[in-house]
Order: structure tokens, then C-alpha cells, then sequence
């Protein structure tokens, strides 16, 4: 384009010298034509740029791994006025590493017309996928002008992480507490404020247990239990703050979201349901979540990813300890990336779980193999990174 | 189709499989608008170029010709691949049956160039003879016919098929541009579509360029990069480059419509500007860069300041009689006046300059002296004139005619507003364009200058009634000069002293004068009496040496006057006076190769040899340039109604001339050339025909040069100088003033000019580029045929001479080792710096299983080899220097 502007200026000093070296006619039409030529161009871009409209269409806000989906680059141009050349930026990123990509697209605009430029595109790894048309370069017909037009226009897509097989115990350790809501799924208990099974009479029941109504309409006598109000028996701390800058940021993301995945995946196919803390970066501060079944494992993974913003502070993970005096749990699980000494003091000491998993994502299998000892009563597993079917040691949750 | 995926760090990854749609789908007729635009095109080159000259051809077979391949070339250029085989054949065709009619095409060609050329020199003189008259028409409408076929052919395949403007324009710009050049009008309306067409032509090729990869429609993929391939079907370029035919179409009609409302006249000034760059562009000579590109910049407005003139670098002056200045003098003169407007301070022996900056720089203080007091060394013959003689001034103005690169003044001016003194030398002015100057002027000359000089006389001056008193006083006592009780003594040569005529008086101006000239006078004999010290000078001092002895009696003007007439005497009847007498050459001193060998010269010649000798003999001298106007201009023609003169000075009034100094005066022309007085001037039509005599050093030898003392109305009355003067205009031969005598021969016969050459290097270099480019395309095109086709033996084995070829361009050649010692020795030298180390030996291995194995090698093999090798030459073109990149890629094509 620049040897387009450069071949139209020295055009119109060959062309103002020619009109002076030559006799006739010709060479003035000439003269303005080139001089006209280059000012109806950009009038005519100009109403292009005005007239046009651009968007950015997904086919869906979420995505699996690997799941090719397609981004539409809708087009319109009201104007009569083709345009032979548009050239679009579009920018794209996981929000898990600050690594801005793009792509290239050239293409023509039709005149009063609508046009879709349909790509597709799948992401190795889970996260919030962002895609930014950052602008689209329209060029004149002699391709002597440029404008942009559509600048930053946006969509993002969550991609999901794979939930892979992870083959741990789950235990039967619970803490009753009469004043929670929350009542096991697995165990009768006292609480007579709801109702957890209906069974056939065993001689030694209570007689305030049978459920004379029932019984009455069935030849058996039929006995209520009642449910067992507990604790959140198994906590699992999603730490996704760590200072790594190498190729490994994205795969390390990747492994401690599909650990946590894979470990309430685990947790709800027992009958179990968990709680997950995470630092919430939209809120500024920790978030706790109960999560009993798939979909709210969904919706909570989404919300993670929402949450992540180009600011990425997070509080220092030990305040949470020190907002919560006391951790009581059946098991606790921590999945980070980052492993150090003072924070398994912490946790020994502001953790009150009769099992303690920590999970640490590391780069590759050396670094795995630092982790040979336990700290104390705390389990201590590595992960190498992408590998999470790599647990070796069995662990209960 | 395989499927390329881009993955990046972030593992996502971007699919080839791109696809655009549109809500209102409309009929593509993309080809058809292509061939369309290639008719535009095709039918106005052949308009233009057939409307511009009215040759004698078949108009109606011509015609029939024209519409014939125009619709078999369209219509082959939209069947697609077809299209390859059409035009193959109709190329054999046409050259059978080009071949066969060679000799009428050649004369058809001769019988187009002579109409061209007769045209274009405005003359009926044949370029090529013996030619058949009557079979002009037949042998012009056959090379239009077969003109026509190859046009359309071209234009047609680069329009329709492959567009590309570069080729359609070099075989139809020259069309267009025959007529141009020559300045034959071209048609508008025709001429416009030709620009649209071309201009349309580049839209398309503008945003098609480099996206032929065959296949189907859809977009293609370079990195991360997608473009639309040529045959995508949603394309805009064509609608794109109508759009620009309509354009400059509609432009083109509404200027045209504008000047027919207008009723537009071209306007005398561009008119001027035209014929002064052609003036420029015509004198440009490489053999005089400076003057050239001076004499350019003047035309265009500008003025650049040239120091140094060289000499005898062209064989002959020729003029053009254009009207160069116009002057406007209050009263008549009686002798010629000189109009400077270069002075030439050294003399090298080739070349007349400026005194070096240093020398100014070391006599700053008395320069800036003569600005304070506002009085300059150019000023100080006009104010002693004044003085002596009483006389009035008279009016001089000057309008330059057209854009010359210095501004003239005579001697004997001053006060010329807006001028700027350049040190001793010159003025220049401050106004841009051609404007009118105007100077107070007395007129001055050798002769009456020498009148009111005497000898010099040592007197005292009072200055205590005077009104500059002061600024008297600060120069003396700055100067340490005594001025006790108000008066100054100092030397003076005026007859009169410096006391007025008029008045008797002491003038305070001449007094200031005259002690600035008492300072600048040493300044003079200290720089202008310089000559090389060479045996050439030494050989000219013998020859002249019973003149020059005379100059030690010489201590008076007039004295000295005489032997410099003396010497002009001499000089004159040992040479002759003419325009043409041939180059200096380059290892001679071009006064003394002008005064014993050739014996022929210009003024540029006589003024040089004057100043030598003036030097020689103990007189300053300097090398002017300029204009002469003599007394018999001064007549009733030119004579306005309010008695003042206006005399035009046409360029063939350039000259060059000596100025001697005067002690006690200043700077005063004196004439050496031959044929020149205060009343005549040496025309063309009186130069002597008699061969010059060389290569002796009889310089007595008596020559006949009588000077003729014709007027120019004489001069024109002769029908001889009428027709010269007629022919000269018509070829364009124009000399400059600034110049004399150093332009280039000019091409009176419409030889090659500069912008021929330059369009001839141009289109030379266009065309072999573009043969560098196609068997680049070939070389390339053939050997990824090697590596792609055929048995993969086959194919590893090229790839292993290819890799053999680029380990040679770095300096391994295999030469008579074995096979396993040249890998051997290319492993350890490249190993680990071209490749990986072991490489070439694998690949080494598996030609030779290839060439020798039973079995064929496997595809992983190939595909090794392949990769290999193209890492290879990248490798090596990266590590590579530019000029080595340069031919790796374009002489070698090894990449």
C-alpha cells in the first residue's frame, strides 16, 4: 500500500511536469484525473467505513478441550461501494497466560451485502478463551487509503477442563453438627427436621420412628430415619496463584483445574458432595462454594474462569487460614502449584481433618521426584503437569 | 484437502478450513468484467496510437484485424484452462506466418519509423531509404495486422488470465509514449481510457497479487495469515477496478467538459516553464554534472550557485536564437556592454573556479569592511565613473525570459535593489522567478576607463566637512591609516583625484572608496595574478615573452591597455574563431592545447587565453561570462517612445570575456576574442570554413579571420542564417549562457537524448528482470517437479545432488572423493552448524541405497531428505550475506 501512496504522488509530479512539458489538451485531463483520482478513492472509503457494521459471533460459550468450535467474523456493508481488500486483526488468548496471539484474515467486502467469514478453533487446554477482532482494515479499490473499522470487538468462551479418572478412597469420616443444614447423604441421624429414608420395622426402633400413616396402608410397619446434620466433609482449596512465567503456565492452569475437577468428580460419583474455596479475582476475595453434583461442578468451573481479569492479584493464601480460625473437615485438599514449608505449618495448624491431601502440579517428572517424603499427617502427592493419571501414590479424600 | 493446523503456545490452534458466505448471493460475472476491461484496453491503445498519426494503412482490413483477435482472444481467455492451448497455438500461428512475412514487416516497420521520424523533426527527410512507396499501404496494414495480433494476445492473457499490468504496460506504453515524446497530440477520449484502463488494471492486480495457488476458491493460508485465492468467487477486484475506470472516466469527461465551458487557453507562463525545462533537460550533459544540474534546477526555480566552469569538454555551440534577457537601458551606449553574471577567479588548466573559501575567510575583515561602509568591489567602477566624469546615471533594468541559473548585472552598475553581493565576485538576486531588476548605471569599458586614469599620485584629503566623517575616522584608526587634523592620505590614479567633477569638491563616498580600493587592490595582486606552475604556462610565457616583457613599462592603464591589445593580436593571428573546435582533451592544458595545437575557439577559448597572459604580464585578471550587448543594438528598432532602449538578447549573445583590474578603479571587461568589438559580434554565418592547421607550433603563421562587422539585422537579412536559424529551432540545439561553450553537442539530428537513454535503460532493466524472474520460475518450477514426481528413488537421488549443489555454494565441492568421504568431510565442517550433526550422512545413505538397493526406500526416507534439505538451503540463506542471499536466490536459484 505504501508503494501504491508512493507510485500516486510520483504519478502526480510526472504527471504535473508532463503537463508542462506537453502541448495539448490530454495532459491537463490527465493532470486532474490523477490528481481526482486518489480524492474520489478516499471519499469512497470513507463511506464504506461509515456504512459498515462488524461482529463477532460464537457458536457456543462453552467448549471442551480440544473441541473445535466456530467463530463467525460477521461483515455487513450497506454502501454500494465494494471493498477489494479488508484485512482483519483478530487477537486471541487464554486468560490463564497473558500470551496475545493473532491471525491474519484477508478478504473482500461485498457492496450491500451481508457476509460471514466463518473460522474454526479448539484449545488444548481448559480456561477462558478470549477473541478480539482488534480492528478490520479496509483498503479503496486502488488500495491507495487504509481505515479501520469494527475496532475491538469481542466475544470469550469457556473452555472446559477434561475430567479424567482418578483412583483414590473415599472416607467415611464425618462430623456430625446438629447446627448445619447440610445433612449427610449417606447416613441416618437425629435430626427429625427432615426425613433421610423409610425402612421396615427392626424390633428395637424407636416407636416415635414408625410412620403409622404409611404403616397403615401396608400390611408392614414402616420406620422413619431421620438425617444426620454434618459438616462439609471434604474441602478442597483451589490454589491457581503462582509466580511461573515459563511455557508451563498454561499446562500447570490446566492440571490444577482438571485435579480439582477430577477430585469432585470423584467426591459427587460417591455420594459425596464438597467444598471448594478458590480466590474469586472478580470479587477480590475468597470464594466458598458447595458443589453435590455435576452441574454445579460446571457452573463453578465457569465462574472460576469468569472471574480471572487481567488483573491478577491475589491475597496471600494463608489469609484465608487467618479469616477461618479453624478448618473442620473430614479431609482437606489443597491443589497448588506452588509447594513451600511455612505453608504446610499453616495448614498443620489452622486445619482440623482427619485426612489432608496436598496435590502439587509440577513441571515435569524431576520435579516430581522431590516430593519422596510426607509432612507430618499431610499427604503430600505431585502432579506432573498434564499427567494427571501420573498419582502413583493411593490417597484418601 | 490435507489440513494445516497452526498451534501455538497458548494450544490454540486455528483450522485452514475457512468459509465465507453472503445473505444475498449475486451472479459472478468476474471473467467477463475482466475481458471486458482488456477490450476497454486493447480497443483505445489501438484508438490512440492510430489517431495520433495518420499513416497509410487498409483502415478497414486494419479494423476488421482488430475486432477479429479482440473477440477470439476474449473469448478464449474465458475457457479456463483451455486457454493454454489457444493461445500456444495461435503463437505458432503467428510466428510461421510473421516469419514468413518478415520482409513486409520490415518494410512495414521501416515505412511506420520514417512517418514517425518526419513527424517528430518536422521535416520530409526518410530515415530509411529505398523504400517502395508503393507498397507502404500493404507493408503498414500487415505489421498493424500482426501488431494487433500481438497486442491483443498480451493484453488479453495479462488482463483476462493472469493479470498483471507490468507486462501490458511495456507493450503498450511505448505505443502511446512515440507520440507523446515527439509532442504529437494525443486524442483525449482515447487516451484517458487507456489511462483507465491501465490504471484498472493495477486495481486488480493490486489486490490479486501472488495468490494463483490453483485448486478451487476459498482462502489459503501462510502462517497466520488467510487470504482469498484468485479463483475465490466472492472477489471484488474486478468490481474494484471498474469502479476506477469509471472514476477517471467521469473525471476525465467533467475536466474536458469544464475546459470546452472554460474555452481554456494554456497559459503563457507553463508555456515558458515548458520550453525552459526542455532547454535544461536538452543541455544536460554527464560531462558537466554541475552546469546540468544547475541549469535544471533554475528551470524548475531555483538557483544554485555553480564555482566551476570547466572547459573544452564539448566539441560545438549551438544556439537556439531564443530571446534569454530582456534589457531596458535609459539611454544609448556607445560601446558594448557586458553583462556578467559568473567570474572565474583560478585557473587550473581545465577549468576556471572560485578562490577557494580559505582565501575569504583570511580577508574577512576587509569584507566585512566594504559592507559597513555599503560599498562594494563590485560598486567601485561605477562610483569612480561618476566621479570623473560627472555623468548622470542612467537606468539599466533586466527581466530574465526565462529561468537562468545566475542573475546578470553590467559593469558599471550599482545600487541594485535586493541584491546580494556575493563577496568580489558576483550578485545575486534575492527575488525568485523571472522578475525585472533594475541598477543605477554608468556605462564603463576598458577604454573610457583607461580616459580618466592616470598615473599614480599619492594625495590628501580633508574629510572634516564631509558626512561621513565618522565613519572615515573608525576605518582609519581601525586601519592605523593617519588622519591628523581631519584629512587622509592615500594613493589615487583617478586623473582628478577623488574630488567630483561637478561639484570639486572632495566626495565623501569616493574618498570611502578609494581607501577600500587601496585595501582590496592588494587583495587582487595577491590572488588573481595565480597560474599554474606547469610546462604548459611556461611554454605560452615563451611564446609570448616579447610582448610580456613589455609589461615592466606598462604601469599605466592605458599602457596597459595597449599590451593587452597586443597580446590580443597575437592570439588572433595565431588562431581562428569558431563554434565547433572539437574537445579539449582530457590530459592537456586547454589554453595552451587551444594556442599551439587545435588554434580554433569560442570566446570560452580567447577569454581563457587573455587572462593567462593578462596574468603573465603582471595584470589581475579574472574569466567572466555572460551576455555582450554592443552599440548597434542601441537603434531605432529597439528604441521605446520615451527614448529608453529595450534590446532583446537572445542566447546566441552568450560570451565570455577577460576582466582586467585597473588600479585605482576596479574590475573592467576587456575583449580577446576574435571577431568581437564595442560594435560587432562574430555570427555563425561568418565563421571560416578553412581546415584548421594542427599539430605544428608555427603560430606566426598569418590566418585570415577578418571579423565582419554585420548587424544582427544584417545578419538576419541573409536567407543562409534564416534557414539555420529555422533548422536549429525545430531540432531543439540550444546553448547556455551561463555555459558558453561548455553544453553538450547538441542532437540536431534527432539522435539519443538523455530521457531516451534513461527510457532505454529502463526498459532494458524491465526486461531483464523479467527474464531473470521467468527462468528463476522455470529452475524452481522444475526441480519441485523433481522432488514431487516420479519413484521415490528418483527423487531422493535429486534431492541429493540438490543437497550436493548447495554444500558447494558454500564451499564443499565433491570433486573426485568418494561419496562417504565428501559426507565425511561435509559433516565435520557443517555438521552441527547447516544441520544436525549425522545428517548428511543419512542422507548420503539413503541416495545411495537408492541408487543401488534392492528394494525401494521408504516414504519416511523421502520425507527426511525432503525436510533435510529444505532446512538446508533455508539454513544457508539465512547465515548468508545480503549480496550472497542476493545470488543464492537470484543467479543460482538455489532457493
Amino acid at each position: 500500500m505504501v508503494s501504491m501512496k508512493i507510485l500516486i504522488i510520483l504519478l502526480i509530479f510526472v504527471c504535473a511536469a508532463f503537463f508542462v512539458l506537453y502541448v495539448g489538451d490530454f495532459s491537463l485531463v490527465l493532470l486532474i484525473t490523477v490528481i481526482a483520482l486518489p480524492i474520489v478513492m478516499f471519499i469512497m472509503l470513507l463511506s464504506v467505513k461509515l456504512r459498515s457494521r462488524v461482529n463477532i459471533i460464537l457458536s457456543s460459550d462453552t467448549a471442551s478441550k480440544k473441541e473445535v468450535f466456530d467463530i463467525t467474523l460477521c461483515v455487513d456493508n450497506k454502501s454500494v461501494i465494494p471493498v477489494g481488500k479488508a484485512v482483519a486483526v483478530v487477537d486471541y488468548y487464554n486468560v490463564f497466560n497473558d500470551e496475545i496471539n493473532s491471525f491474519e484474515l484477508s478478504f473482500p467486502i461485498l457492496p450491500r451485502n451481508s457476509q460471514k467469514i466463518t473460522l474454526q478453533i479448539s484449545s488444548a487446554f481448559c480456561g477462558l478463551l478470549k477473541i478480539n477482532c482488534a480492528f478490520i482494515e479496509i483498503y479503496d479499490p486502488m488500495r491507495i487509503f487504509r481505515m479501520k473499522i469494527g475496532k475491538n470487538t469481542g466475544k470469550s468462551i469457556v473452555i472446559m477442563p477434561d475430567c479424567d479418572d482418578i483412583y483414590g478412597i473415599v472416607s467415611d469420616i464425618k462430623y456430625g453438627n446438629d447446627e448445619s443444614t447440610v445433612f449427610s447423604p449417606d447416613y441416618p441421624g437425629d435430626d427429625p427436621s427432615e426425613v433421610f429414608d423409610l425402612r421396615d420395622y427392626v424390633p428395637g426402633d424407636k416407636l416415635n420412628r414408625i410412620h403409622w400413616k404409611l404403616s397403615s396402608k401396608s400390611r408392614d410397619l414402616i420406620v422413619k430415619e431421620y438425617s444426620y446434620p454434618i459438616d462439609s466433609d471434604s474441602v478442597i482449596f483451589l490454589d491457581l496463584s503462582f509466580t511461573d512465567d515459563s511455557e508451563y503456565v498454561l499446562p500447570l492452569y490446566d492440571t490444577l483445574v482438571e485435579l480439582f475437577t477430577s477430585l469432585s468428580r470423584l467426591l459427587i460419583s460417591n455420594g459425596r458432595f464438597c467444598t471448594l474455596v478458590y480466590y474469586n479475582y472478580a470479587e477480590k476475595g475468597f470464594a466458598r462454594r458447595t458443589i453435590d453434583s455435576a452441574e454445579d461442578l460446571g457452573v463453578v468451573i465457569k465462574e472460576i474462569f469468569l472471574s480471572f481479569s487481567d488483573d491478577l492479584y491475589m491475597e496471600p493464601f494463608e489469609n484465608y487460614f487467618s479469616d477461618t480460625e479453624f478448618l473442620k473437615t473430614s479431609s482437606f485438599t489443597l491443589v497448588t502449584a506452588e509447594f513451600d514449608e511455612k505453608l504446610m505449618q499453616r495448614i498443620d495448624r489452622s486445619v482440623f481433618a482427619d485426612i489432608i491431601n496436598i496435590f502439587v502440579a509440577v513441571k515435569t517428572s524431576d520435579d516430581a521426584r522431590k516430593f519422596s517424603g510426607s509432612y507430618s499427617d499431610i499427604n503430600i502427592m505431585p502432579v506432573v503437569a498434564g499427567r494427571i493419571n501420573s498419582i502413583e501414590k493411593s490417597f484418601e479424600i | 484437502m490435507k489440513k494445516n493446523r497452526s498451534v501455538n503456545n497458548s494450544g490454540i490452534e486455528i483450522c485452514d478450513s475457512i468459509t465465507m458466505s453472503v445473505r444475498r448471493r449475486k451472479i459472478n460475472f468476474r471473467k467477463i468484467t475482466l475481458a471486458l476491461l482488456a477490450t476497454l484496453g486493447f480497443y483505445s491503445v489501438a484508438l490512440s496510437f492510430l489517431e495520433m498519426f495518420g499513416f497509410s494503412y487498409d483502415a478497414g482490413v486494419v479494423i476488421a484485424a482488430i475486432l477479429i483477435f479482440s473477440l477470439f482472444y476474449a473469448i478464449i481467455s474465458l475457457t479456463g484452462k483451455k486457454f493454454v492451448w489457444f493461445a500456444s497455438a495461435s503463437l505458432i500461428v503467428f510466428s510461421v506466418l510473421a516469419l514468413r512475412n518478415m520482409d513486409h514487416l520490415t518494410d512495414g516497420f521501416k515505412f511506420v519509423y520514417n512517418f514517425i521520424y518526419k513527424i517528430s523533426n518536422h521535416r520530409e527527410i526518410n530515415y530509411f531509404k529505398h523504400l517502395d512507396p508503393d507498397l507502404e499501404v500493404t507493408c503498414t496494414t500487415l505489421l498493424f495486422v500482426f501488431a494487433a495480433w500481438f497486442i491483443s494476445f498480451v493484453i488479453y492473457t495479462f488482463t483476462v488470465v493472469r493479470p498483471n499490468p507490468i507486462p501490458v504496460i511495456i507493450v503498450t506504453f511505448p505505443l502511446i509514449e512515440v507520440g507523446l515524446y515527439n509532442g504529437i497530440e494525443l486524442p483525449v477520449f482515447p487516451g484517458i481510457l487507456v489511462i483507465a484502463y491501465w490504471f484498472g488494471l493495477l486495481s486488480v492486480y493490486g489486490n490479486d497479487a501472488g495468490r494463483y495457488n490453483g485448486g478451487e476458491g476459498g482462502f489459503i493460508r501462510k502462517g497466520d495469515n488467510f487470504a482469498p485465492k484468485r479463483n475465490m468467487r466472492l472477489k471484488v477486484t474486478e468490481q474494484c477496478a471498474m469502479i476506477v475506470v469509471s472514476v477517471i472516466v467521469v473525471a476525465a469527461a467533467a475536466a474536458l467538459c469544464v475546459m470546452k465551458a472554460t474555452d481554456y487557453k494554456r497559459s503563457e507562463s507553463v508555456d515558458n516553464k515548458r520550453s525552459e525545462i526542455k532547454h535544461a533537460v536538452n543541455s544536460f550533459s554527464v560531462n558537466d554534472i554541475d552546469a546540468g544540474i544547475a541549469e535544471l534546477t533554475a528551470a524548475l526555480g531555483m538557483k544554485v550557485n555553480i564555482n566551476k566552469l570547466p572547459l573544452g569538454i564539448t566539441d560545438r555551440v549551438n544556439y537556439k536564437h531564443i530571446t534569454d534577457l530582456e534589457a531596458t537601458f535609459s539611454g544609448a551606449c556607445d560601446g558594448a556592454v557586458y553583462i556578467k553574471g559568473y567570474t572565474g577567479g583560478i585557473y587550473t588548466g581545465r577549468e576556471w573556479e572560485n578562490l577557494d573559501n580559505e582565501v575569504y575567510d583570511v580577508n574577512k575583515e576587509m569584507f566585512d569592511d566594504f559592507e559597513n561602509a555599503n560599498i562594494y568591489p563590485q560598486d567601485l567602477p561605477h562610483i569612480f565613473m561618476e566621479l570623473a566624469t560627472g555623468e548622470d546615471d542612467k537606468t539599466f533594468s533586466l527581466e530574465e525570459k526565462r529561468s537562468t541559473v545566475r542573475t546578470y548585472v553590467p559593469y558599471g552598475a550599482a545600487g541594485g535593489e535586493d541584491l546580494e553581493y556575493d563577496r568580489d565576485l558576483s550578485v545575486s538576486s534575492q527575488k525568485k522567478g523571472n522578475e525585472k531588476y533594475s541598477y543605477d548605471f554608468i556605462y564603463t569599458s576598458a577604454n573610457n576607463a583607461a580616459g580618466i586614469l592616470g598615473e599614480k599620485q599619492s594625495a590628501e584629503y580633508s574629510f572634516l566637512d564631509l558626512e561621513n566623517r565618522e565613519q572615515i575616522i573608525d576605518f582609519t584608526e581601525k586601519k592605523g591609516i593617519p588622519n591628523r587634523y581631519n584629512s587622509v592620505s592615500l594613493d589615487v590614479y583617478l586623473k582628478n583625484g577623488l574630488k567630483s567633477v561637478k561639484t570639486g569638491a572632495t566626495d565623501g563616498n569616493a574618498l570611502m572608496a578609494g581607501l577600500l580600493e587601496n585595501e582590496y587592490r592588494e587583495f587582487v595582486y595577491d590572488n588573481y595574478l595565480y597560474l599554474p606552475d606547469t610546462d604548459s604556462m611556461a611554454e605560452i610565457y615563451d611564446a609570448f615573452s616579447d610582448i610580456l616583457e613589455k609589461s615592466k613599462t606598462a604601469v599605466t592603464a592605458k599602457s596597459k591597455i595597449e599590451l593587452l591589445k597586443e597580446l590580443r593580436d597575437r592570439i588572433s593571428s595565431m588562431t581562428e574563431y569558431t563554434l565547433s573546435p572539437g574537445r579539449t582533451p582530457s590530459n592537456r592544458d586547454f589554453v595552451n592545447y587551444f594556442l599551439f595545437e587545435n588554434r580554433k575557439g569560442y570566446c570560452s577559448h580567447f577569454a581563457s587565453a587573455g587572462a593567462v597572459l593578462a596574468r603573465m604580464a603582471g595584470i589581475p585578471s579574472r574569466y567572466a561570462v555572460g551576455y555582450i550587448v554592443i552599440s548597434t543594438d542601441f537603434n531605432e528598432n529597439t528604441k521605446n517612445g520615451d527614448g529608453s532602449y529595450t534590446i532583446k538578447v537572445a542566447d546566441d549573445r552568450s560570451h565570455a570575456w577577460t576582466e582586467i583590474y585597473l588600479d585605482g578603479f576596479g574590475w573592467v571587461p576587456f575583449e580577446f576574442t576574435t571577431g568581437f568589438s564595442d560594435s560587432s559580434v562574430f555570427s555563425q554565418s561568418q565563421m571560416t570554413t578553412t581546415p584548421a592547421v594542427s599539430g605544428t607550433t608555427d603560430f606566426t603563421r598569418p590566418t585570415v579571420n577578418t571579423p565582419l562587422q554585420n548587424s544582427d539585422s544584417e545578419r538576419a537579412d541573409k536567407p543562409g542564417t534564416q534557414t539555420l536559424t529555422a533548422a536549429v529551432t525545430q531540432t531543439e540545439t540550444v546553448s547556455s549562457p551561463p555555459n558558453t561553450g561548455n553544453l553538450p553537442e547538441a542532437n540536431e539530428n534527432g539522435g539519443i537524448s538523455v530521457i531516451s537513454i534513461c527510457i532505454f535503460c529502463v526498459l532494458s532493466l524491465a526486461v531483464l528482470t523479467l527474464l531473470v524472474f521467468i527462468r528463476r520460475f522455470i529452475i524452481l518450477r522444475n526441480r519441485k517437479k523433481r522432488f514431487s514426481e516420479g519413484g521415490i528413488s528418483g527423487r531422493i537421488i535429486e534431492i541429493y545432488f540438490y543437497a550436493e549443489k548447495l554444500l558447494a555454494f558454500i564451499g564443499e565441492n565433491r570433486e573426485n572423493r568418494s561419496y562417504s568421504e565428501f559426507a565425511a568431510a561435509a559433516e565435520e565442517k557443517y555438521g552441527g552448524r547447516y544441520f544436525e550433526k549425522g545428517e548428511f550422512i543419512r542422507l548420503k545413505d539413503i541416495a545411495i541405497q537408492s541408487s543401488f538397493g534392492r528394494s525401494e526406500p521408504e516414504l519416511e526416507d523421502l520425507a527426511f531428505s525432503l525436510d533435510f534439505a529444505e532446512r538446508f538451503a533455508k539454513k544457508i540463506y539465512r547465515n548468508s550475506k545480503l549480496y550472497r542471499k542476493f545470488y543464492m536466490k537470484i543467479i543460482a536459484v538455489l532457493i
